[in-house]
């Protein structure tokens, strides 16, 4: 996995992280350096689309400028990627409305408005595959791989016993793994 | 990855028969090497770029914002000072500060005088504030509908709204 930019010492990180939140510019471009990618891929996995990644993207940093003050220290990562799943989770809240509100008024139309993950003609095999996999544990997946988060930091992240993580995740990757034999075969 | 931070099986173990922890670590890692091999697309320069002057703008706007609550902070200061000295002390006293400050300071005009007066001061602030973030920053000039929406912006804090 690319991690263009990604920053290996913690004081460094504790250095930038301090600097954006006395409002240093400078600090927030390195930050977006280093997490852009990871957070790009996370979001382009569970949409499948880079139109809507891209808006994710932008939205999360912004976001980001106004939460840091909020962040008092302990894994970064881990509240980074919380910030991300939460808009992750508006958008999914945000479609499902747009459609409902679709459906209510042509069936015609709501047949023509986006799906959540588009097989588009940009999607490689892994996307296709993901996007069989349901909601829930697609985004344990590609929390845990792009957020490179340990199964305990998931679990505090999404409120549930450690056991039940490791049994979604595991789950999911064996599944995962089938589903691209099976497209193989 | 992930499975640096941790040891997988000793995990595992606590969930799962030997033989079966083994075979999850398995399955886990070898669905992480999946991942790997299929790596997602990378934002776009362009992406990057318009994300930080998004992020420069709102850090603008946050600046302004704290200017405008100082501003508005000492304002309040000073008003309710004013109050306070205006409502203390024996008739007499309200009397002569009442002549001396402000001789109708009850009046409706007299209050809107003060309020515009304390507007124009924020408005004052507001532009040598943006004076020295382009001056600091090299940012770009505003055009002046960008500057009229961080005014307005600015200028609807809740302080205003009371």
């Amino acid at each position: 996995m690319s991690t263009t930019g990604k920053i290996d010492n913690p004081e460094k990180l504790n250095e930038i992280i301090a600097g954006c939140q006395n409002g240093d510019n400078r600090a927030f471009t390195q930050l977006i350096d280093a997490y852009s990618t990871r957070c790009y891929g996370y979001f382009y996995r569970l949409t499948g689309n880079t139109g809507v990644s891209d808006d994710l993207l932008s939205r999360l940093f912004v976001r980001l400028v106004e939460k840091i003050g909020s962040f008092k220290g302990g894994s970064f990562e881990k509240w980074l990627f919380t910030i991300a799943s939460n808009i992750f989770n508006d958008y999914l809240r945000h479609e499902y409305r747009q459609r409902k509100l679709l459906e209510a008024h042509a069936e015609q139309l709501a047949e023509e408005t986006p799906r959540r993950r588009s097989d588009d003609e940009m999607a490689d095999r892994l996307q296709q595959q993901i996007a069989k996999l349901d909601d829930d544990t697609a985004e344990l997946i590609t929390l845990r791989f792009y957020g490179e988060l340990s199964f305990k930091e998931l679990s505090e992240l999404r409120g549930e016993p450690i056991g039940t993580t490791l049994s979604k995740v595991h789950r999911g990757l064996r599944k995962l793994r089938e589903l691209m034999g099976a497209q193989d075969g | 990855m992930a499975d640096m931070k941790e040891k997988l099986e000793d995990m595992l173990n606590g969930f799962l028969a030997a033989d079966q922890a083994r075979q999850a670590a398995e399955d886990i890692r070898s669905g992480d090497r999946l991942m790997r091999q299929y790596p997602a697309p990378l934002p776009s320069a362009d992406l990057l770029r318009d994300i930080n002057s998004k992020v420069s703008r709102t850090l603008r706007i946050r600046r302004l914002k704290r200017v405008v609550r100082s501003v508005a902070a000492v304002a309040a200061v000073f008003v309710l000072g004013g109050m306070l000295l205006f409502f203390s002390g024996d008739e007499g006293d309200r009397t002569v500060r009442h002549v001396a400050v402000a001789p109708d300071w009850w009046d409706d005009s007299a209050v809107e005088t003060l309020t515009a007066e304390v507007d124009d001061v924020v408005r004052t602030m507001i532009s040598i504030s943006i004076d020295d973030t382009f001056v600091d920053d090299h940012i770009p000039d505003f055009d002046e509908a960008e500057l009229e929406e961080l005014e307005a912006i600015a200028m609807s804090d809740d302080f205003w709204k009371g």
